[in-house]
């Protein structure tokens, strides 16, 4: 629970004395507090220095030095959250990781047999130009085209699935 | 020959379908604008983390802080750098899932596309052998194809391989809902919570400490720009006394002027109206009623002059009050006034005029003073202005940096939320067959791009 400050009304030098000293109880108090709580202690230090006077400014070196203490301590305690999220976040990176490499090879496996259809496509269509030269009753040539229409029908082969 | 041309052409048309249906076209959902929205958002969070790098890199080398804090903030920047690297790599996880996905669905479009053109090249081969018994030959290569996609399963591994990743970024949770492993999703949302608390932190204690460097400068400052506007707004109330004072007089000047011009032509008018009367009653009569209205044009007038006057006068009085109330340096004229109007009572009966005369000549001694002390103000105000601006540049920086990171920060959080709305999305649609949408997951992403754009670009 942070204590309202009357900015206006704090003027002369035991009010700003008195003013001071009630963020310092409330940060003493909030050691266990969330940081948006910490956070409002902070801005509430901040406005201090920025509205006190000069002949008062052994009180402002106070509130930086609360300010730095606090920024000190919530800094530490963020980086070892962080720190504690990273061994679920490595192992989730893993798994990751075994599902990108898995995807790839789906990926490359396509990429492949395109390539295959492809050529298969290419050879399809240098037939068809063949056929076309070809007269009806070109018995060699048919048995020839039909061998080779064949040995496409053998496609699927190209798909191991231990690539 | 021409029957076995039309079946065979029939049966390929049929056989194309089949082959377009079991290559798997439009099964495999285009993921290019998810791939898109994940990858603007995952190059925001980076930055996000590198700007609060920023930060402490700024705050561990800031003057305004001892050397004691710089070199604990120096080690706690290290240990967040260290810290941070898991995230960092979980990221180009990410990226690297998104990218594969990307690849499996282009080569997927890619490889339909050529299964397609395949078949039809086959097409184009029993077309010019109408009449060569291909056909069968041409089935089997499509069914050989069909059976290709068959044994490769990818619609099913790219099913199971979302729902393994679903798994993983969503988490686990048991019957009851609760949570048996936590989700990658939430523990980027955790750290980036962390990075939004550690700018917090850090950037205001950073701008504290500098207010407090600086408050000599903007105290100083402060106090210039204080007493010139205490000195321009008695300037301008004793400006505003003389104009008050000079409208005054004017007005009774001119009022006085008017009524005399009316009375001048009353006159006029009676003297052409006793040209040529002889008789001494009728003239006697007409004098009388020349000087009955000649008093009723006086009498009115010098009311309305004097009503005027006394509002004038309680206005200029008002005004005098107000200044001797704003300004300490006119102490000496409230003195001098008050012996006046205590001599006044016993002596002067044109005391007004004295009164306002002596009133004008200590304003305007005090203006002269006023404007002299103006001069030096600003000639202050010159001098420390370089320093001043300088130290408020330089807090209103922190300040934007403080704000911009935040706003990044807002924005990573609710952009993680919109791609787990997106990719739990992907997973419907591969089962409802419909497009997938990722809107939301987009213009977030944009958004937070527009944030880390180079001002310049803006």
């Amino acid at each position: 629970m942070i204590t309202p400050i009357k900015w206006d009304l704090v003027r002369t030098d035991p009010q700003w004395v008195s003013a001071l000293a009630t963020i310092l109880g409330d940060i003493e108090d909030s050691a266990q507090a969330d940081s948006s709580e910490r956070q409002q202690l902070q801005s509430q230090l901040q406005t201090f220095v920025q509205r006190s006077p000069e002949r008062v400014s052994a009180l402002d070196k106070i509130a930086v030095q609360a300010s730095v203490d606090i920024m000190i301590v919530d800094l530490t305690r963020r980086v070892a959250e962080i720190k504690a999220r990273n061994a679920q976040l490595e192992v989730a990176a893993l798994a990751l990781g075994v599902e990108v490499d898995a995807a790839n090879r789906d990926a490359g496996r396509l990429v492949r047999i395109t390539a295959e259809i492809n050529k298969a496509k290419d050879a399809i269509t240098t037939v068809k130009d063949m056929v076309a030269r070809l007269g009806d009753d070109n018995a060699d040539a048919i048995d020839t085209i039909r061998a080779i229409l064949d040995g496409f029908s053998r496609l699927n082969e190209i798909y191991r699935p231990n690539d | 020959m021409k029957t076995t041309y039309r079946t065979a052409r029939k049966s390929l048309a049929l056989l194309l379908v089949i082959a377009l249906l079991f290559s798997g076209c439009g099964e495999i959902p285009d993921i290019s604008k998810f791939a898109e929205a994940s990858s603007g958002m995952t190059t925001a969070i980076r930055k996000g983390v590198a700007q609060t790098d920023e930060v402490l890199e700024a705050a561990s080398t800031e003057p305004a802080f001892d050397s004691e804090t710089q070199g604990k903030l120096k080690k706690q920047r290290a240990d967040f750098q260290a810290a941070l690297k898991p995230t960092l790599n979980t990221l180009d996880k990410i990226d690297g899932y998104l990218d594969a996905l990307q690849a499996i669905a282009q080569a997927h479009k890619k490889s339909a596309e050529q299964s397609a053109a395949l078949v039809s090249a086959v097409g184009g081969v029993v077309k010019a052998a109408s009449g060569l018994i291909i056909p069968a030959a041409a089935t089997n290569i499509i069914t050989a194809i069909t059976t290709l996609y068959r044994k490769l399963e990818l619609e099913k591994d790219f099913k199971q391989r979302v729902n393994m990743v679903s798994e993983i970024m969503e988490g686990k949770k048991d019957a009851t809902g609760a949570v048996i492993q936590e989700g990658v999703i939430d523990l980027l949302k955790l750290n980036v919570k962390a990075l939004k608390d550690i700018n917090d932190g850090v950037s205001e204690t950073m701008i504290t400490a500098i207010i407090d460097r600086n408050a000599v400068i903007t105290q100083y400052h402060n106090q210039i720009l204080g007493n010139d506007q205490r000195v321009q707004r008695v300037l301008a109330g004793i400006l505003e006394y003389k104009k008050l004072v000079t409208e005054f007089n004017d007005f009774s000047a001119k009022a006085v002027l008017a009524r005399d011009l009316d009375i001048a032509r009353l006159n006029n008018k009676y003297n052409r109206k006793f040209v040529g009367i002889s008789d001494q009653t009728e003239r006697r009569r007409l004098e009388k009623e020349r000087d009955e209205k000649i008093e009723d044009v006086k009498k009115q007038a010098d009311q309305e002059i004097n009503s005027r006057n006394a509002e004038d006068r309680e206005i200029i009085t008002s005004q005098l009050k107000y200044l001797l109330g704003i300004d300490a340096g006119l102490a000496g004229l409230r003195d001098s006034l008050k012996k006046f109007d205590e001599e006044d009572r016993r002596a002067d009966a044109n005391s007004a005029v004295h009164r306002q005369a002596l009133v004008i000549g200590a304003l305007e001694q005090r203006e002269a003073a006023l404007l002299t002390q103006t001069k030096a103000l600003t000639a202050d105000m010159q001098r420390i202005n370089p320093a001043y601006t300088e130290a408020v540049a330089y807090q209103n920086k922190a300040r934007a940096r403080h704000n911009a990171l935040n706003a990044l920060l807002i924005k990573s959080d609710s952009a993680l939320d919109a791609w787990a709305e997106t990719h739990a999305r992907l997973r419907m649609t591969l089962n409802t067959k419909q497009p997938l949408t990722a809107t939301r997951l987009l213009v977030v992403a944009r958004e937070m791009l527009d944030i880390i754009k180079p001002e310049k670009e803006k």
